[in-house]
């Protein structure tokens, strides 16, 4: 949908989907393996150390079915002197088909990988020189994680937030410089109790722009 | 000439800071695998009286500097989900989410630790700190395990076949034996498993050249960067032939290495070379590598 619903307010919207097959590739035969692990750290072989690993057949490559939806709707509003004010939101849904920040492989996983996002943001000119804009993103790559504690098993919430801040320098068609800092969340790090919590991954980053 | 309209972002900073710290830990003196790092000492980390760690499983207290993959094991008191591990007085230490209980000690979570050791350790005593964690970030006390820190010297044995590289290379050490068995990362050692059946016979085992370390595997570097052949008793009369194989320079652009064999701790041959990038191209396995040396030991 695109449409012009008031002199200055412009709206679009959409929605998508896909539905396909990843890939999930084989591994070669391996052969049987003498592995001695030194467990006494003495440097001396002993019967108990060592460990026959029989050699494994090939195993073969297969695909796997996968799909996302998602929606998204974006309402512009042209503000007379000051810029364009832009308001916008997406949301997704899908199943073994990864955003490229964990990779949704069924096959190794042993269970269908379910994918939920959504992002909210907005964005401001003032005049045609200075922008500013904020988003948030949210994006669970497995929404039916779960992790074993010493005693039980417990779910475990592994999506990712991030806001972003955006600032800008510059015409919009022509050179200009762009601040953003983004603050996220994760659960890649580990608390000092042992539960996940945020890895630090915030960043700052200046961009330049030029046109010719 | 004219130039099309084009538009070109350059990323021109990048910081990060806010959570749990995203430092790697790679300057600390001691390494634990799959731990989180914090940054600071252990020793002053606010201690409660519980939980407690109920016992260290080590089962060597000496360790040369760049160890890879030491375990430490041991069972934390009920109730404890965490262990924290490092060494006093070190710029920081590792928390490593505990184990689940064996079946013998049913309500005592267990941790499974392993460590990896700076090269660059001097040589003298260390106290490697162990203390269990409790949600919301209870500490309990220290557990002290004493670690001396020993150089690396070469190995003794009847024949050594030794090879040193001088950078952060994956390189590997092959030795041919007289009866064509050749012991490199992918055959440790040279006794026919197969010729004594239906179970391996350990005292020829542990008489077999064995290959001490595959060091730098894979590009993960453990600083070591020194593998050894070793026949710790006698070594077959015959001829030898080591060579090096350059498996990869791990982004590195050379690596300069020195093979010796030692026969009773007398030199039989030593060859320096140098690994370059072209020395990465040919294929990896048993019979890669280009000859180093070639020695004779003689009958008795």
């Amino acid at each position: 949908m695109d449409a012009t619903v008031a002199t200055k307010v412009h709206v679009t919207a959409g929605v998508s989907s896909l539905k396909g097959t990843g890939f999930h590739s084989g591994t070669p035969a391996t052969k049987n393996v003498l592995v001695w692990n030194d467990q006494n750290e003495d440097g001396i072989v002993q019967l108990s150390e060592i460990q026959i690993i029989p050699g494994r057949a090939a195993t073969p490559s297969r695909n796997f079915s996968r799909f996302a939806v998602g929606a998204d709707s974006r309402i512009g509003l042209a503000i007379p002197r000051l810029g364009n004010s832009v308001l916008f939101g997406e949301v997704i849904w899908g199943s073994n088909l990864d955003r490229g920040l964990r990779p949704a492989d069924p096959i190794a996983s042993g269970r269908d990988l379910r994918e939920f996002g959504w992002v909210v943001g907005a964005s401001q000119e003032f005049t045609s020189w200075v922008g500013l804009g904020v988003r948030y993103d949210f994006y669970n790559p497995d929404v039916d994680a779960s992790r074993q504690t010493p005693t039980v098993l417990v779910p475990r919430d592994v999506s990712f937030h991030t806001w972003t801040f955006t600032l800008s320098w510059g015409g919009f068609a022509h050179d200009r410089l762009m601040l953003e800092y983004q603050h996220n969340r994760n659960a890649l790090g580990v608390a000092s109790d042992g539960s996940p919590t945020t890895l630090a991954a915030d960043t700052l980053t200046l961009r330049g722009q030029m046109v010719f | 000439m004219s130039f099309r309209p084009g538009i070109w972002f350059l990323p021109l900073a990048v910081a990060a800071c806010g959570g749990t710290s995203s430092d790697t830990g790679l300057e600390a003196a001691v390494r634990v695998a799959g731990g989180q790092f914090y940054p600071g000492s252990i020793d002053k980390l606010a201690s409660a009286d519980v939980p407690t760690v109920v016992d260290v499983l080590n089962s060597q207290n000496v360790i040369i500097p760049g160890l890879q993959n030491k375990q430490i094991s041991g069972r934390l008191d009920p109730g404890s989900t965490a262990v924290a591990i490092g060494f006093s007085g070190d710029i920081g230490y590792w928390i490593l989410p505990a184990d689940v209980p064996d079946a013998d000690s049913p309500t005592q979570p267990t941790f499974h630790a392993s460590l990896s050791f700076s090269p660059s350790l001097p040589q003298t005593s260390y106290d490697l700190i162990v203390r269990a964690a409790t949600p919301p970030n209870t500490i309990g006390p220290a557990t002290h395990v004493a670690l001396d820190v020993e150089p690396s010297l070469p190995p003794t044995g009847a024949l050594v076949v030794s090879l040193w590289w001088d950078t952060g290379s994956d390189l590997d050490l092959h030795v041919v034996d007289p009866y064509g068995v050749e012991i490199w990362a992918g055959n440790i050692n040279s006794y026919d498993r197969y010729s004594t059946l239906p179970a391996p016979d350990a005292g020829a085992m542990s008489e077999a050249g064995i290959l001490d370390f595959d060091s730098n595997a894979g590009c993960v570097i453990d600083g070591r960067c020194n593998e050894n052949v070793v026949w710790s008793v006698a070594a077959p009369a015959g001829d030898y032939v080591a060579r090096v194989d350059t498996f990869s320079l791990c982004g590195n652009s050379a690596a300069r290495w020195t093979v010796e064999a030692l026969f009773d701790g007398v030199s039989l041959g030593k060859a320096e070379g140098e690994a370059l990038p072209a020395s990465q191209r040919f294929s990896k396995g048993k019979g890669s590598g280009v000859t180093a040396l070639s020695f004779t030991v003689a009958s008795p």
